[in-house]
């Protein structure tokens, strides 16, 4: 049993902490906060249907063998359902963060509609637990006060409006800006980019261009002082409703190009292997999964996430896809959806992946610091490391090892028209990258418990299980 | 200053460096007010739009259509 520990991202909110007990996830309350928690679970507001997911069931902790582990002070003590690998709205796909930011703005309507207001518009309060959305700050509901201003209005379209115009309107995939400034991309910096064609639409005009300008006059002007005095009780409960509806009904029929592919978002259909390989991988894959009964794989490089659904179909209770190209991640995000997998797809460069940042580097955490996995596959993926990153090869193993138990592993042959295609052009400096020095890296860390060829030119899948350390 | 100068004021103002004690929200909260106003405006329009469209004398439809 392990003891009760204190979530080091959980502090901008004095009401109160998270802690992790027994893999269980508690949340302290006290003050104001336990009254508006109290008030917002007899409105009714947490048994509402949300289109776009929900929020997440909590309950009250009556229990003092558990309230006594937690060394915090409080007057209520919640337990959150657990949702499975934390993730941040930088790993998120544009459709993701699109349901995020519709699910956002179902529950403020919600909220509204029973005299609640939000205190934050965060897109951290927002964990996707498969395809689904789900709202994890309890606290942050508090009364309405008649013609208050929308406070989360900014933070609103810093972490969800902005992000999702940069990649609709201007092709330019949010995440990498997000990841560097953790609290979205500014209005100011947007309207930078946007051509005049496009700061003139109506809808960008009014949420955008205009706080961002105003914004830039604030200074000069002593606004702030006015804006103060005129933003007592100015807004009516009616037209915050409508600016939450407007906002609903635009980034619902926010979308990307249609018809632009990326180089993998038809790998599913055109890739280098044949169907009597696909159903050789299907086999091996079925087998492991079988045989060792992972709750948790991750997919490193899941593409349309095909082997992520046969790892789920062999008995895997969840899985997450990782995979560098975002097309491909709303592909997989797409698939799961509409089979409804427990299938979480994330945004990763695995050559870089997530790293730990936020105040004192503790808030938001790396990837690996944030491994839960049993099992991974690895499909495909070692080539684009080893030679297409100069990753050498033994800390390949090394890493991919460290991230489970176990694990399926194919190897690419430098024969292969894929590895072909990636050394065209550049010298080959890659002379040990061969099956033999690849299972002599894996067998420092793991045994090898079983391996098939399943190309002719040679592809090869591996199941190892790490050495006891 | 009444809103709708202050507004004019601000919006058309030259652009200046953004200050380092600047609260962050004031473009937000302003930007929410002229948008919430138009929002208002609307709901406002459609409540009574009946009635703004019998104020304006029209050809009934009925009337129009009955034969000679």
């Amino acid at each position: 049993m392990q003891s009760a520990h204190a979530e080091p991202g959980s502090f901008r909110d004095p009401s109160g902490h998270i802690w992790h007990l027994d893999n269980r996830i508690f949340r302290t309350v006290k003050g104001d906060a336990c009254e508006f928690f109290k008030a917002a679970t007899k409105s009714g507001l947490f048994d509402v249907p949300f289109v776009h997911g929900g929020i997440v069931n909590t309950t009250i902790v009556e229990d003092t063998s558990i309230i006594d582990q937690i060394d915090d002070s409080f007057e209520l003590l919640l337990e959150h359902d657990k949702v499975g690998l934390v993730n941040y709205p930088y790993e998120w796909c544009f459709d993701q963060l699109k349901e995020a930011a519709l699910l956002h703005l179902e529950i403020l309507r919600e909220a509204l509609d029973r005299d609640i207001m939000l205190s934050d518009a965060s897109a951290y309060n927002i964990q996707f637990c498969g395809t689904t959305p789900y709202f994890i700050d309890m606290l942050s509901f508090r009364p309405y006060r008649e013609g208050e201003v929308w406070n989360g209005y900014r933070q609103f379209c810093e972490q969800f409006l902005h992000p999702l115009l940069l990649q609709s309107e201007l092709g330019v995939p949010f995440n990498n800006w997000f990841k560097g400034t953790l609290e979205g991309i500014s209005g100011q910096d947007l309207v930078k980019l946007l051509p005049l064609r496009k700061k003139i639409k109506p809808k960008i005009a009014a949420h955008v261009w205009l706080a961002a300008t105003l914004q830039k006059n604030a200074a000069q002007q002593n606004l702030q002082k006015m804006a103060a005095k005129e933003t007592r009780q100015t807004l009516p409960k009616a037209s915050m409703r409508n600016i939450f509806v407007s906002l609903y009904n635009w980034i619902s029929k926010l979308s990307l190009e249609q018809g632009k592919k990326s180089a993998w978002s038809d790998y599913d259909k055109n890739n280098s292997y044949s169907d009597q390989e696909a159903s050789a991988k299907t086999a091996f894959i079925t087998r492991a999964v079988k045989e060792s009964k992972p709750e948790t794989v991750w997919d490193m490089g899941c593409n349309s996430g095909q082997f992520s659904e046969v790892c789920l179909t062999a008995g895997a209770k969840n899985a997450v896809g990782f995979d560098f190209d975002l097309k491909t991640v709303g592909i997989a995000f797409q698939r799961s959806k509409d089979k409804k997998l427990n299938l979480l797809t994330l945004n990763q460069d695995l050559a870089n992946p997530s790293p730990a940042h936020g105040w004192a580097g503790t808030e938001r955490k790396s990837l690996m610091a944030r491994a839960n996995a049993d099992m991974t596959i690895a499909l495909a993926l070692i080539h684009h490391l080893v030679i297409g990153r100069n990753i050498p090869l033994d800390y390949f193993a090394g890493w991919l090892v460290s991230l489970a138990p176990e694990g399926i592993v194919e190897f690419v042959p430098k024969n292969d028209p894929m590895v072909q295609i990636l050394l065209q052009n550049r010298e080959d400096i890659f002379t040990d990258y061969t099956l033999e020095n690849f299972e002599q890296a894996l067998s420092q860390h793991a045994q090898i418990k079983r391996s098939d060829v399943i190309t002719e030119d040679g592809r090869t899948l591996i199941h190892f299980v790490r050495n006891e350390r | 200053m009444n809103r709708f100068s202050f507004i004019l004021v601000a919006v058309f103002l030259s652009s200046v460096p953004a200050h380092a004690y600047l609260d962050a929200g004031t473009g937000s909260i302003i930007a929410q007010l002229i948008i919430g106003g138009a929002a208002g405006f609307m709901v406002v329009m459609k409540l009574y739009w009946h009635k703004i469209k019998s104020f304006f004398p029209q050809r009934n439809k009925d009337e129009t259509d009955r034969p000679e």
